[in-house]
């Protein structure tokens, strides 16, 4: 390696830049880093022209870079969706694809987990590995369907994952965040669709994150007959 | 709240203002990074936008043609010693987009007010 290093600030933005930007294809990559690149050597010479010094600057780029991250990562879903298969069956395939996904493996996952939870005396081994088998297909419909909305959908799975059996709090709180999520990005994605037309960005692809939700509610609904029946077993037993 | 086709968020709207106005003062084109800083002085803002939502804005602007964008000559840049550019320039359907979003929204856009309309 040649050169100083470059300070601080730089290599976070540049590092945040370099992940979001990985796997898109190389000219969308470059353009993006290229821009970011100019932005910070632009930003750099003003803030020195100024005379307010580094340590400002350094604050001011971090603000922008964090501020900036939800943008961001959107920005990453439209690339990643622009970048969809347009011919037509290459669209039938994906769209075949995300039905299965969508109401069959879905659905027979939280069909799964219910029947776990209601008929097994010791299910948490069982239901802790068919959350993992759902948040693995998450990643999996992400990666051969299309990122909007799965992405949410895989950090419910993971959210729903973390729930643990007797903590309802931590249950209610994913499935909360969830929800939060679902209806923020449905937002965002309504308030882009404009400038974009009709791109249908949303509509299909929260389906899964549905079936998340969905699963959430089952397991809260499961711990809670749970509770009921030993409280049951506990009074007939007195 | 779903905006109507075509309509300018804010910050489009603000962008677009402050590219008619560079214009306008013989600076047809425009960096990232220049046209964060004029918006921040014009709006009397504290921070300059960030760096995720100015790009952002800026390629949605561009895919609607309201915008037109172009690497700047490598030899230049390296020349200079510093990283290309990428310039931005406002278009005709731009400056129609903001006259009616000034007509809309009067007051609502930094720069002086109509001055897409002259």
């Amino acid at each position: 390696m040649n050169g100083p290093r470059p300070p601080l600030p730089v290599r976070v933005a540049e590092g945040w830049v370099a992940f979001y930007t990985r796997g898109l294809p190389r000219e969308v990559r470059d353009a993006r880093r290229d821009e970011l690149r100019s932005d910070l050597w632009e930003h750099l010479q003003h803030a020195s022209g100024d005379g307010r010094g580094r340590g400002r600057w350094s604050i001011q780029v971090i603000g922008r870079v964090v501020r900036g991250m939800a943008d961001d990562l959107w920005w990453r879903f439209e690339q990643q969706a622009a970048g969809r298969p347009r011919t037509e069956a290459a669209a039938r395939r994906r769209d075949l694809l995300a039905w299965l996904f969508d109401w069959v493996v879905g659905p027979a996952v939280a069909i799964g987990v219910l029947l776990t939870a209601w008929l097994s005396t010791s299910p948490f081994r069982l239901m802790g590995a068919l959350l993992g088998l759902f948040v693995a297909l998450a990643v999996l419909r992400m990666k051969l369907v299309g990122p909007v909305g799965n992405e949410a959908a895989l950090m419910f799975g993971v959210a729903a994952a973390d729930a643990e059996p007797g903590r309802l709090l931590r249950l209610w709180g994913g499935l909360l965040a969830s929800v939060l999520l679902l209806v923020g990005i449905r937002a965002y994605a309504a308030s882009l669709s404009p400038l974009r037309g009709p791109a249908g960005l949303v509509g299909p692809a929260v389906s899964l994150a549905s079936i998340g939700i969905l699963v959430s509610v089952l397991m809260l609904l499961s711990e809670y007959a749970r509770r009921w029946r030993r409280q049951r077993r506990g009074r007939s037993g007195e | 709240m779903r905006r109507k086709q075509g309509a300018l968020v804010p910050l489009e709207a603000a962008l677009l203002a402050v590219a008619v106005e560079l214009a306008k003062a013989g600076r047809p084109q425009f960096h990232g990074f220049a046209i964060a800083k004029e918006l921040r002085e014009r709006e009397a803002a504290r921070r300059l936008t960030a760096h995720g939502t100015l790009y952002k804005a800026l390629e949605r602007l561009e895919r609607a043609g309201l915008l037109t964008s172009r690497w700047e000559d490598p030899v230049i840049a390296a020349d200079e010693g510093r990283p290309r550019r990428r310039l931005y320039q406002v278009t005709a359907l731009g400056e129609r987009a903001l006259a009616r979003a000034r007509a809309t929204r009067p007051g609502h856009l930094p720069g002086r007010p109509g001055i897409a309309d002259t």
